[in-house]
């Protein structure tokens, strides 16, 4: 199976602390470009220059959400095919449920090992691809 | 991992130590305010201050530091009552301190 790459992260989080060690981790991936914004305002105008192959996303942001924000990504049709994945410490059943809903691929839960971050978005970059060849 | 990737990861945690107690200041700040005016208003900041705290403390491996957080973040939800969360206040100054004054976190 020819996996796309996963070249370009688009990293949505407020909080700058975790923002440093996301970047930190991802770094760590030869080929591997963030970019990183603070909003969901910000996001959707980002999304647009850097055409990310994935939106790693804060469900807790200032203004618009992380659930309002993938949804606005999700209706603009040159964003609504890049998938998401939530990184957050909301993780209700009611919460999962709703960023299901809304077409996510998963959720990371908040605390997360920084070392093992890469590894993880990339095997969901793998699951994701091939749940598509399948179908 | 390589050692020169582990120093680096290790540095990130030191400039976060160096962080932690003016992010303490800011839940203080935020929860002294609250707790005189009663304004809605500043309840939001107090709130994020803390999430935030609960979070990223445990992302850097400061388990302690990240529970006593925890402990003020489910008091903000909804409702905040004055005498638990000074208690949880300034048991979180204590870990602060603590970690502060010469505990090195080890990589998680």
């Amino acid at each position: 199976l020819n996996l796309p790459p996963l070249n370009r992260v688009l990293l949505v989080e407020d909080d700058p602390d975790i923002l440093q060690i996301v970047e930190f981790a991802l770094a760590r991936v030869k080929k591997l470009s963030v970019e990183t914004c603070r909003t969901g305002a910000e996001a959707l105008e980002r999304a647009e220059r850097f055409a990310p192959d994935l939106i790693l996303l804060d469900a807790m942001l200032p203004g618009m959400d992380g659930p309002s924000t993938l949804l606005e990504l999700r209706k603009n049709p040159r964003l609504s095919a890049i998938p998401a994945v939530f990184m957050t410490a909301k993780i209700q059943p009611q919460d999962i449920a709703q960023y299901r809903e809304l077409g996510a691929l998963d959720v990371i839960p908040k605390p997360f090992q920084p070392s093992e971050l890469a590894g993880t978005l990339f095997d969901l970059w793998s699951a994701h691809h091939e749940q598509h060849v399948a179908e | 991992m390589s050692p020169s990737e582990a120093v680096t990861e290790q540095d990130l945690r030191v400039a976060y130590l160096g962080r932690l107690p003016g992010r303490l200041h800011a839940i203080e700040e935020a929860w002294t305010k609250f707790a005189r005016d009663r304004e809605p208003a500043d309840f939001e900041p107090l709130k994020m201050h803390v999430h935030r705290l609960a979070g990223s403390a445990a992302t850097y491996g400061l388990a302690e530091v990240s529970a006593k957080a925890r402990d003020l973040d489910r008091l903000t939800q909804p409702i905040v009552a004055v005498g638990p969360f000074t208690e949880c206040l300034a048991a979180l100054r204590d870990a602060i301190d603590r970690v502060s004054q010469g505990e090195t976190p080890s990589p998680s």
